[in-house]
Formats: C-alpha cells, sequence, structure tokens
C-alpha cells in the first residue's frame, strides 16, 4: 500500500485538552435548547435542565454514553439501493456546495438571482462529476416558494440525479416529506432506514444554542435514522474566541451537544461531525471561507478532533470568498480541498462555491471536479515496485531512449499514473491556445459543462413511484395553502 | 468490404495479433494490397488519430497505433509490388533530427501525428548528417522535408541543408519545414524554409495545407 500522506496540526494530547474543554462547556455553561422534547429527552437521560432558561447542562457521563452510541461509520446508497460509499476512516468524499440565492451568469459574468431552471442544470451536472460523490441543492431558487422551497429543491434532485444526497429542511414538516420522498424511492420506511441515501444538516448557533427548526431536525433525524450532518458554523473573533483553538474548542462543544441530542433521542442514530469554523475579517467584517485560518480549523477541530471521537467527519472547507471563477477562486478552493483531502475529512463542501458561501458558479463546478480528481491522484499516492522503478526498462532503452514514448512500458502504465484532468485546465500548447480562442478559465469550464450537460442521461424513476412523489409534493403544497403548483408537479 | 472495417476496428483498439491475423487472411482471399494499406491499415490508424484530434485518445496510443501498423506493413510489403505508397498515402514525409542535436520526441511526435494523418513518414532519426538529407532526398523523392532541432546551437544545421539542396539542385522539388523548441517564423524567412509550425499539430495542418489536402481533423 502506497503511504497516505496526512496533514495534522494538533497532537493527541492538546485534541484531548480540547475535548476536555468542551466537556467543561457542557457541564458549567450548557446549551440553550428552544425544544420541549430536546429538554424532555436531555432530562430524561439525566440532565440537568433549567426549564426557564431553557438550557441544558450536559454531564461527562451522559456526553461520554452518547459517543459510545454514535456509530463511527455511516454507509451511503444510492438511487438503486447499491452502496455508493462510506463515511469512516480516511475515506475522502466531495460534496456540491449548497443553498445560496445567488448565482453567477453563464453568459454575461454577473450575479443574478437563481432560478429553477440553474437548480436543475447543476445538479443534472453534479450527478455527471465524476469526483463528487453527494449533490445538494447547490440554490434557493428565487422563484421558487419559500415555505415548500426546501421539498420542491428536494423533489427534483431527487428527479434529475442518483447519487447520495446532502440537503435540509426549512421547518420540521419540510423534512418529514423529504423523508417520505425518499421512502417512496427506497421502497418504505424500514429500507430506507437500511440503507440511507440522505445526509439532512442541523446548525447550532453560536454561542452554544439550539434554535427551533434546527434542534426539530436533529430530533427527527434521530427518529428516523437519517444521518445528519450537525454544522456549527463559528466565526472566529465575533461570535467565538479569536483564537482558533478556542474557536476549535467552542465547535467541539457544539457539536458534542448535538451527538448528545440525537443519542438521548435515538442511541445509535448516525451523526456526522461536521462545521464550518472561518475567521472574521477584521477589516471588512466578512466571514473568511478562504481564508488559510480557516483551513487550520477544519484540520484542527473537523477532522482531528472528529477522528479522535470516532465520527464520520465533514467541513465546508473547500469554498472561495473571490466573487469570480479566477486565481483566488482557484487557490482557496484547491488549498481548501487538497488540506481537507489531506486531513481525511470525509465530506468536503465547497464545490462550485464563492462569495463568502453567498454564490454558486456552474462553471466553478465543473472546474473544482477537477481539482478534486487531482486531490484523489495525490491521495492514492506514488504505485512502488520493481516495474515502476522500471530499472531493467531504462537499461533496455539506454542511451539512445528513443524508444521510451512508444513503448509498452508507456503504454501499460501512463494512464494508471498520470491524471487526465478535464479541458477546464489548459495544458494545451501556445498554438493551440490560440487557435481555440484564447479562452479563460471561465469560459473553458463553460465548455465543459456545456458537454457534459450534453451528454447526461435522464434520471429513471418508474412511473407509479414518481406519481406517488408528485401526489406526496402535491398534497403538501396545498396543505401549505400554496396556490400555484410548479408544473412538474402536474 | 467487411474485413477492412475488421482490421480498422482492430488497428483502433491496437490489437497487433488480430491486425496481423486480419492481413493475413485479406491476402489469402486476394484483395488488393493497396485496399488492404490504405482501406484498412491506414484508415485504421487514422481512427486513433481523429480521436486524437478530438482529445480522447492519447499520445502513446497514437504510437503504438503506428507501431502496429508498421508490423502489419511487413507482412504486406512483399505484396506490394510496385513503389509502396504512391497510390495510398496522401503524400510522402521525410523527417529527420540535424546534426550533432540528440533531441527527438518533438520530431516523434510530428512523424507519428503525420502517419496518423494518413502520409508515409520516412524517419531518419536523431543526429543526422547534412549530406544524409540530401542525398535521402534526391533518392526518394518525397514531397515534403522536415527538419528538427531543439537547441539553439544545432539550429544552423537547418540553414546548412537548405543550401545544400539548393546547390544540389535538389530546392525545387521538395517542400522544406522546420520545428524545434527554438524555431520561430522569423528564423525560417531567413533560411527561406517553406514552414513552421509550433507544435505536432500546427505541423499536421502545415503539411496538409502545402499538399492542398485541406486539414486533418
Amino acid at each position: 500500500m502506497p503511504l497516505r500522506p496526512k496533514v495534522e496540526l494538533l497532537t493527541r494530547e492538546e485534541v484531548s485538552d480540547i475535548v476536555a474543554g468542551a466537556y467543561d462547556l457542557l457541564k458549567n455553561m450548557g446549551i440553550m435548547v428552544d425544544n420541549e422534547e430536546a429538554l424532555r429527552a436531555l432530562w430524561d437521560a439525566g440532565a440537568k435542565v433549567d426549564p426557564v432558561k431553557k438550557v441544558a447542562y450536559l454531564g461527562a457521563d451522559l456526553i461520554d454514553k452518547a459517543r459510545k452510541n454514535a456509530p463511527m461509520s455511516i454507509s451511503l446508497y444510492n438511487q438503486a439501493g447499491e452502496k455508493a460509499l462510506s463515511l469512516e476512516g480516511d475515506s475522502v468524499h466531495f460534496v456540491t456546495d449548497s443553498a445560496t440565492v445567488k448565482v453567477l451568469d453563464s453568459e454575461s459574468r454577473e450575479i443574478r438571482k437563481a432560478t429553477t431552471d440553474d437548480l436543475v442544470q447543476m445538479v443534472k451536472l453534479a450527478q455527471n462529476l465524476e469526483y463528487v460523490d453527494f449533490v445538494t441543492a447547490p440554490v434557493v431558487p428565487g422563484d421558487m416558494s419559500r415555505t415548500i422551497g426546501d421539498v420542491l429543491r428536494f423533489y427534483l434532485i431527487l428527479n434529475h440525479c442518483t447519487k447520495p444526497v446532502f440537503g435540509g429542511a426549512f421547518s420540521r414538516e419540510g423534512l418529514l416529506i423529504q423523508k417520505e420522498l425518499l421512502a417512496i424511492l427506497a421502497g418504505g420506511e424500514e429500507n430506507l432506514r437500511e440503507k440511507p441515501r440522505a445526509v439532512m444538516a442541523s446548525n447550532p448557533s453560536a454561542p452554544l444554542q439550539w434554535s427551533k427548526t434546527s434542534v426539530s431536525n436533529l430530533v427527527d433525524c434521530a427518529r428516523y435514522g437519517i444521518p445528519v450532518m450537525i454544522i456549527p458554523i463559528p466565526l472566529a473573533g465575533a461570535t467565538t474566541p479569536a483564537t482558533l483553538v478556542g474557536t476549535a474548542l467552542e465547535h467541539t462543544a457544539e457539536c458534542l451537544s448535538g451527538v448528545v441530542i440525537s443519542q438521548c433521542i435515538s442511541p445509535g442514530a448516525p451523526v456526522i461531525f461536521g462545521g464550518g469554523a472561518v475567521t472574521f475579517d477584521m477589516k471588512k467584517g466578512t466571514n473568511c471561507e478562504g481564508a488559510i485560518e480557516t483551513r487550520m480549523m477544519a484540520i484542527a477541530t473537523n477532522s482531528q478532533v472528529g477522528k479522535f471521537l470516532n465520527l464520520p467527519t465533514a467541513a465546508n472547507c473547500g469554498r472561495s470568498d473571490s466573487k469570480i471563477v479566477d486565481a483566488q477562486a482557484g487557490m482557496e478552493s484547491s488549498l481548501g480541498f487538497l488540506l481537507g483531502g489531506l486531513a481525511g475529512i470525509n465530506m468536503i463542501r465547497g464545490v462550485g462555491m464563492l462569495e463568502h458561501g453567498g454564490t454558486i458558479s456552474i462553471e466553478k463546478m465543473a472546474f473544482d471536479n477537477d481539482v478534486c480528481g487531482m486531490v484523489y491522484r495525490l491521495l492514492r499516492g506514488l504505485d512502488f515496485s520493481t516495474e515502476t522503478l522500471a530499472v531493467e526498462f531504462i537499461k533496455e532503452m539506454g542511451h539512445e531512449a528513443n524508444g521510451i514514448l512508444n513503448s509498452m512500458h508507456t503504454f501499460s502504465w501512463f494512464k494508471k499514473e498520470q491524471f487526465f484532468p478535464s479541458p477546464a485546465i489548459d495544458r494545451a500548447s501556445r498554438r493551440e491556445f490560440s487557435e481555440s480562442g484564447g479562452k479563460d478559465t471561465f469560459e473553458r469550464s463553460k465548455e465543459v459543462v456545456r458537454e457534459k450537460l450534453a451528454r447526461c442521461r435522464p434520471v429513471e424513476i418508474s412511473g407509479d413511484k414518481l406519481s406517488e412523489m408528485k401526489k406526496v409534493v402535491r398534497d403538501y403544497a396545498r396543505r401549505m395553502g400554496e396556490g400555484a403548483i410548479p408544473g412538474y408537479l402536474e | 468490404m467487411k474485413i477492412m472495417e475488421e482490421i480498422k476496428k482492430a488497428i483502433d483498439a491496437i490489437d497487433i495479433d488480430r491486425v496481423v491475423s486480419l492481413v493475413n487472411e485479406a491476402i489469402g482471399q486476394k484483395v488488393d494490397p493497396y485496399i488492404i494499406l490504405n482501406d484498412g491499415l491506414i484508415s485504421g490508424l487514422k481512427l486513433i488519430g481523429d480521436r486524437f484530434g478530438r482529445g480522447e485518445a492519447f499520445i502513446p496510443e497514437l504510437m503504438m497505433g503506428a507501431n502496429v501498423l508498421k508490423s502489419a506493413l511487413e507482412v504486406l510489403e512483399p505484396h506490394l509490388v510496385s513503389e509502396i505508397g504512391k497510390k495510398s498515402y496522401k503524400g510522402r514525409i521525410l523527417i529527420g533530427t540535424v546534426q550533432a542535436d540528440l533531441h527527438d520526441l518533438g520530431k516523434n511526435l510530428v512523424a507519428t501525428l503525420l502517419s496518423a494523418s494518413g502520409y508515409e513518414v520516412i524517419d531518419l532519426g536523431k543526429n543526422v548528417a547534412d549530406e544524409t538529407f540530401v542525398e535521402k532526398v534526391k533518392e526518394l523523392k518525397p514531397d515534403v522535408l522536415g527538419l528538427s532541432a531543439l537547441l539553439t546551437t544545432t539550429l544552423a544545421g537547418q540553414q546548412r541543408v537548405l543550401k545544400m539542396l539548393e546547390k544540389a539542385g535538389l530546392r525545387g522539388q521538395v517542400k522544406v519545414i522546420i520545428g524545434g523548441a527554438p524555431v520561430t517564423q522569423g528564423w525560417a524567412n531567413e533560411i527561406g524554409a517553406d514552414g513552421f509550425a509550433e507544435d505536432a499539430v500546427g505541423a499536421v495542418k502545415l503539411v496538409d495545407a502545402m499538399m492542398g489536402k485541406g486539414v486533418s481533423e
């Protein structure tokens, strides 16, 4: 086995100190939970609860027990019910990024509101990106109902992709309907529980707070066995300490509190240590998704603490703050994918993301896919053997060496050794570059998008299941008082 | 002809054993050897060349395809009664790296791509003496002579060969193209070469244009 390169920033003792500090916060400061059911479950499990302040204090025993019950590996399945991947150990999977209201327009290269068509095109593209394993709803379309948009987005994802899905819900009802859609495709609730297709998001808020919707999603996911990613978003220097390890500590406490809640509801419920701690820019007042410190916190917290706690891991570490698909975008996302990959983070988000997590570009999705492929190549390491060392081959070729390019050795090894990126990455000669119009990264990526979309095949869902799904969404839309039912549900 | 389709497919799949056995089979069936060469072997290699042009095939595949064609030619050659190539190839190219220059990667690429585009390529190798180029032009009467040089110190070789061709009265019967990292259009103009290309694909386009064959894709 080739040596797998790995990056770490903390010693095991330091990680252990961070976890101990998180235990201290959870026991003595407690977590604020705006949800009676969750507070009751915590009380039943032995936590001290202040019902007026809505604060639960979590003792070490309770946290230890939750850690013991939470699974260290989660397998996800595709539409056909085949195992697609496992979130465990140092496995690395890239995820399209999610839920922006803006997109970078392919023609004008300017910012505009996202539409339903953007969503569909992006999901179709994601289905055809070789190095992206999870598909999300990249955008919140402006032409879509805000009340039931989560469900509509989810319905469209399921219609245009077969890969595992990473999603989120606006409300408790929204989550339950999404679960129902998954169950229809899986052939029943039990099948879905056994072979989950989707990971859902649940966001605590700094410092140590759980909003009504976030915690109800966490509770329902635990109840139905839906894997849930806990995503604290600390802003180092603004909502959490400016010190990176201080933010790591609070991030850890927030994740652990989610683990405790989920395990109190249902021991063994699948839960992922996620999150996107970022630095707060002290000049511009913005969240720096692409900062090097943001990457450092992903390595220290999401990877090292997450693995110390024996949990599957995730991080938002592939994002960029750039407004356009330029050198900064390439640099920030590439560093993020690379460092996240080297840290063995199981789910790495950021594919397509720009502008502090506020704008998606379909061209960047295609470009990032190549970067993800390069990261996989690096993680595969060097193939080391007598044949790859090639002493005999080199001697055979002698000083002439003119047979190397057309030798059997080259022919049989080059594809195993080299990663071949799409034409989004320019490796042409100057002549070819000039003759094909001297296109920049954005333009080349646009062509890759066009070509991939032209080749993509429609996702097949049996007529019965599809009409059942449509009916579920239509009924939900009517129940929620939606006037107009989108055409694709008819 | 069905067997020609199979030869093409086997070359495209770089299946040397199958190509050789199919060529033998075709000879046994008394198929015109020039048809085997043209509609089978050359057309088959062109399939790889076309895929290469679309960015779907790789250089080693193209080179291996050319190797397969060479092996098949050994079988076919005794049956080709008249001078090889006159009927089948788009043209005859003589190519080599100039004297004192040991670099031939670029020249090999150009040679392979030209064969994959349907040209008969006679490769003189590297460190080719000036006189050898002249003698071979006289003997083989190529349509195009390609002179490669990678070093600024060996560039002068291209100029020397051109002058010698002139002296020998052969300059009028052959187009001379030059290539290599330090070569520019300015240098081509200065020494009176007929053309220059920056890379192998460019060289094929250049030759196609010279031969009036349209552009190979």
